[in-house]
């Protein structure tokens, strides 16, 4: 298992209530859908140290949901919070994906809104596709029906956002990609001064 | 055990074959080769529906283009499989299209497809009866000595339409630069009329045309390894066929990328950003459309899903025609 480092300074957002899909998987427990919806997944004791900076639930790898396989959810911040940046911890199945977050200045929509580009690799990338770099490794698979697969080494990967100025964000848009799984995601506060944000 | 492959890709015919190249010719960039490729090798049955070809047809044509000749030597008896090993002693790397059922190291397809999947063979070692098998994919990269024994019955057994391919560079080929005429054709591949394929537009107008059609034809497929790749109808054949052009336009974009880097060809952010963007889009559809196959009736996200086919066609459409019009401008101004 290794990671890369999330900026001291990042804020990250509870997805505790959009998650809906079993990504990862205990030993000896029956298989859920998985990355891929066949049940291929990320072997829970492989996370370690990951697991609590993802504010993954402690029953992790038993069947709970543990990642939001996007389809459209809406993150409402509790406050519009000016940004720099987002970070963005999950995986594509079925290939690679590039897509494309909408924020928005309120918490109820309106405003102009900005886009980010999250592009992140297969979970089964060797290496990465894109510019994000690889958060966490697992030295072998679940493959279908929970069977352990040393020829596979899933990846959870870190998409790096940073926006040439910042903007406020009161609530992000996920794209309807049920094969983008998003694992965390951090704001990157922009510091408070008179370059106050549009967004654009 | 962890691996540092130098090149993977997750098309298994573009990462073979560009490992076929470098054996050769270890200088040229296999997005200069394979990426000048714009062909959807797709066709209208005279049912109305989408037929596929076997990706084998334009990458043929692709590298012929270049000045190399790729050559498919098909396998259905052992004495047809000989023709590859004999051409392993003699030191030619080969690739070979094999039935993934039988190939213990691609835990993807092992015992349970029958799809044809490519890897490479080289250095032939008589003594131990070994060679050395590359599978760039990029999840289930590999690159071991394997009991030249123990690829037979993925070769020789069953109908999966399997063969043997050598790369033969012609002596006197030079250098493919792009010209109007070639510029122009991959416009044409992408959004013109007529060609040996249909071009992208029109293929991504035929799916939106009749989507139920083709939802319906992928929900009814079957499962698992029942029968060969040359067996299956229109459902599975829509997957693949859709997995295959996404790659084949992801390869176009990294053409354009490097003819661009190497300046070539103007600066075109626009137009690499609209092939990519279509690849993307066309493999959601495809995923999507996978997912919708197997999901029940009363699953409330079908209509979620349903309902991003349209627009990310739409969209795909629009991104295949701006760039498929850029390259008619660029062939323009190469006249």
């Amino acid at each position: 298992m290794s990671t890369s480092t999330i900026p001291a300074d990042a804020v990250r957002v509870d997805l505790g209530p959009h998650r809906n899909n079993a990504a990862f998987l205990a030993p000896g427990v029956e298989p859920a859908d998985g990355f891929d919806g066949f049940g291929r997944a990320y072997p829970a004791s492989e996370l370690g140290g990951a697991a609590d900076a993802l504010g993954l639930p402690g029953d992790l790898g038993h069947g709970v949901a543990d990642n939001v396989a996007c389809e459209g959810q809406v993150l409402v911040l509790g406050e519009p919070v000016l940004l720099r940046g987002l970070d963005v911890v999950g995986a594509g199945s079925g290939g690679t994906v590039s897509e494309t977050l909408l924020l928005e200045p309120g918490p109820d929509g309106g405003g102009p809104a900005a886009r980010a580009r999250v592009e992140l690799s297969d979970f089964l990338s060797r290496r990465p596709v894109f510019d994000d770099t690889c958060f966490a490794h697992s030295s072998f698979l679940y493959d279908v029906g929970g069977r352990p697969e040393s020829g596979a080494e899933p990846r959870l990967w870190r998409c790096a956002v940073r926006f040439p100025q910042p903007l406020t964000c009161g609530r992000i848009t996920l794209p309807v990609n049920p094969d983008l799984h998003v694992v965390g995601v951090w704001l990157l506060p922009a510091p408070a001064g008179p370059e106050a944000a549009t967004n654009r | 055990m962890t691996q540092a492959p130098l090149f993977t890709d997750s098309s298994c015919y573009h990462a073979a074959f560009a490992a076929l190249l470098h054996a050769a010719e270890p200088h040229t960039d296999p997005f200069l080769v394979l990426g000048n490729n714009a062909a959807t090798a797709a066709r209208l049955a005279d049912d109305g529906l989408l037929r596929f070809s076997d990706p084998l047809e334009p990458l043929t044509s692709t590298f012929a283009r270049h000045g190399y000749e790729l050559r498919q030597h098909p396998v259905t008896t052992r004495e047809d499989w000989q023709g590859a090993l004999d051409a392993l002693r003699r030191g030619t790397a080969v690739a070979i299209a094999a039935d993934a059922f039988h190939l213990e190291h691609y835990w993807v397809g092992y015992r349970t497809s029958h799809a044809l999947h490519v890897v490479v063979l080289r250095d032939y070692d008589e003594t131990s009866g070994t060679v050395r098998l590359l599978d760039p994919g990029e999840v289930v990269f590999f690159d071991e000595r394997v009991a030249v024994d123990q690829l037979t019955p993925a070769m020789c057994e069953g109908r999966a339409g399997q063969a043997w391919i050598q790369l033969v560079a012609h002596p006197d080929r030079g250098p493919a630069r792009p010209d109007s005429i070639s510029l122009m054709s991959l416009s044409q591949a992408l959004s013109g009329t007529g060609s040996a394929w249909m071009s992208g537009t029109s293929l991504v107008e035929a799916l939106h045309s009749d989507l139920d059609r083709y939802l319906e034809a992928v929900s009814s497929r079957p499962r698992a390894a029942d029968g060969t790749q040359q067996d299956w109808g229109l459902g599975p054949w829509l997957l693949l066929g859709l997995w295959w052009y996404h790659h084949t336009l992801r390869w176009l974009a990294g053409h354009l990328g490097t003819l661009a880097a190497d300046g070539t060809l103007p600066g075109r952010a626009d137009l690499i950003e609209a092939v990519d963007r279509a690849s993307r889009d066309l493999l959601v559809v495809r995923n999507l459309m996978m997912r919708l196959g197997v999901m029940s009736a009363d699953d409330k996200r079908s209509a979620t899903f349903r309902g991003q086919l349209r627009p990310r066609l739409e969209q795909a459409l629009e991104n295949l025609s701006t760039a498929g019009t850029a390259l008619a401008t660029l062939a323009e101004e190469k006249r």
